[in-house]
């Protein structure tokens, strides 16, 4: 059997799963836009009343539009991966696709992107009209090719979240109570990626540093793409990042994926 | 009467008694204990970045300074922590219980049933550095916006988390009790924190309309914002009443809701 039929129907079955609970879908694009109203008001007060048109380095216009694409951005490229993949090493679920003729990174990678696809549709749609409406209201123009960059950037950090959610799950081959590291790691990546307020906000110093890290390339910089912060050039150079840390951190999974099998046992399952 | 004070103190050893447990069960686990704790530090981490900003912004809301605003996080921050040890526990298990059918097993024990699912699990863990952050920030707060020390400002700051407490107790219930119906809620639940969020920021920031909805609707607002703005002197006389009657009122419709709920409940597996 060729890989793709096989994991074309894994795909399939995350697509039928993600559209299982609709109401669920819907309630969750909803707790969405909860963030975004308070930061909404908070950043309405602080330009409002101040002399200064720009905070961290961001004018009005750009600290929405980056506050609601960070936010749904950050719902897109979350997933529960980690969670899932721990919870099959904590209690031997992994046994039984260790047996299977597949990869078990490939048939996450698929099932994920199965789950994700009509959220990110939607979510995307969504955020597109809302480009369309805010870009009116601030003035801001966007290029075409911005928003293409945008498409690529955001494919390429769901990818990217997706490996660091990966590589972390293997810390279960270790630690066998691991539900709250993951809550705890998930939420980090989350500020440190800037889903909750732009990295600006953490000082010169921090930024340097997370230059340098994947994190940033998940929330920060497909907001920033299409807020207009970055030039054509930057955009570009970013997406490099991303690329080279998906391939770095491919790598790295790897390896410690096969450092954690060698000590996994397959209890109960 | 005597009766009542009866049960009353039967039902305070009762929940003395589940604290012991889940203290002794949590104590089994350590690692685990402590990782509870810096999840709660990365929450805190989080709500810290809002302290930054107001800060380094200047940010000011109304009347209410940078230190104002510090009070409203602080509040906040010990709100979420009474709220993730004493409730959030037993709320995210209900829609499991019904999925299960281990609510059957519940149903047979001679106490109240309401009580059972809504207060047996108690986090000791998560609340520390809640407790920790947000009383350093009201304490600051405090200082700075020299508030007198007094028996009564005290006393209507506590009395106003308190009644804060009950509030939570009940909205935070909403989505648990809505999954007799609706079996999953978890994205229900995901608004509810969203909306719980809200309390971060004096309401004051918010637009009169959601000042309106926050605060006789759907009472959010009330939770962190009365305690503050009672000691700041900024709740007027009528809205001081108004949040004393809220937890009365919505006690009064959980317990109609609960009922209603349970009549609808049909056994599913176990």
């Amino acid at each position: 059997m060729s890989a793709f039929p096989k994991y074309g129907r894994v795909f399939q079955l995350g697509v039928q799963s993600s559209l299982e609970y609709r109401f669920d879908f819907l309630f969750s694009l909803i707790s969405a836009f909860f963030p975004i109203l308070i930061q909404y008001y908070i950043w309405s007060a602080v330009y409002g009343r101040s002399e200064s048109s720009e905070f961290f380095g961001y004018t009005y216009g750009q600290m929405v539009l980056y506050t609601i694409t960070a936010a749904i951005v950050t719902k897109i490229v979350t997933t529960d991966i980690g969670q899932n993949v721990a919870t099959e090493i904590k209690d031997g679920g992994l046994n039984k696709y260790l047996v299977q003729p597949v990869s078990f990174f490939a048939l996450k990678l698929f099932t994920m992107l199965g789950q994700k696809i009509f959220f990110f549709s939607a979510m995307l749609c969504i955020l597109l009209f809302t480009l369309v409406y805010l870009t009116g209201t601030y003035g801001i123009r966007i290029p075409l090719a911005h928003i293409l960059l945008f498409m690529v950037s955001m494919v390429m950090s769901l990818l990217l979240n997706f490996l660091i959610s990966y590589t972390l799950a293997a810390v279960a081959f270790i630690l066998s109570e691991i539900s709250y590291f993951f809550e705890m790691t998930g939420l980090f990546v989350i500020i440190l990626s800037g889903g909750v307020f732009p990295i600006e906000v953490f000082g010169k110093t921090i930024n340097k540093i997370l230059d340098y890290l994947p994190f940033k390339y998940t929330i920060h910089f497909p907001a920033n793409v299409i807020n207009g912060r970055l030039s054509m050039d930057e955009a570009v150079q970013g997406i490099g990042m991303q690329f080279f840390w998906m391939i770095a951190l491919l790598a790295f999974s790897r390896i410690v994926w096969r450092a954690g099998m060698k000590k996994y046992l397959g209890l109960g399952g | 009467m005597r009766g009542w004070l009866g049960t009353l103190r039967n039902y305070l050893m009762i929940y003395f008694l589940f604290i012991k447990n889940c203290f002794i069960a949590q104590m089994e686990y350590r690692t685990n204990f402590i990782l509870g704790i810096a999840v709660e530090i990365a929450y805190l981490f989080a709500k810290l970045l809002y302290v930054v900003v107001v800060y380094e912004t200047d940010l000011h809301i109304g009347s209410i300074t940078p230190d104002g605003i510090l009070m409203f996080v602080g509040t906040y921050t010990i709100m979420t922590g009474l709220y993730s040890g004493l409730f959030f526990p037993n709320f995210v298990r209900v829609s499991e219980y019904i999925r299960s059918g281990t609510l059957d097993l519940l149903m047979v024990k001679p106490i109240s049933l309401q009580f059972l699912v809504s207060l047996r699990y108690i986090d000791l863990g998560m609340p520390i550095p809640n407790f920790i952050a947000g009383g350093t920030m009201v304490v600051i707060s405090w200082n700075a916006l020299n508030i007198p020390v007094t028996a009564w400002s005290l006393f209507s700051f506590l009395f106003y988390l308190g009644t804060a407490l009950i509030i939570t107790y009940c909205l935070m219930f909403i989505p648990a009790l809505l999954s007799f119906w609706l079996v999953n809620t978890g994205g229900l639940a995901g608004i509810f924190y969203s909306i719980w969020d809200a309390n971060n920021m004096p309401m004051p920031i918010y637009s009169r309309f959601i000042q309106r909805i926050g605060v006789y609707l759907l009472p959010f607002l009330v939770i962190t914002n009365f305690a503050p703005m009672m000691v700041m002197n900024q709740l007027t006389p009528a809205l001081a009443v108004w949040g004393a009657i809220v937890p009365i009122v919505l006690l009064v419709i959980v317990r109609f809701v609960w009922s209603r709920a349970i009549r609808n409940y049909n056994s599913a597996s176990g």
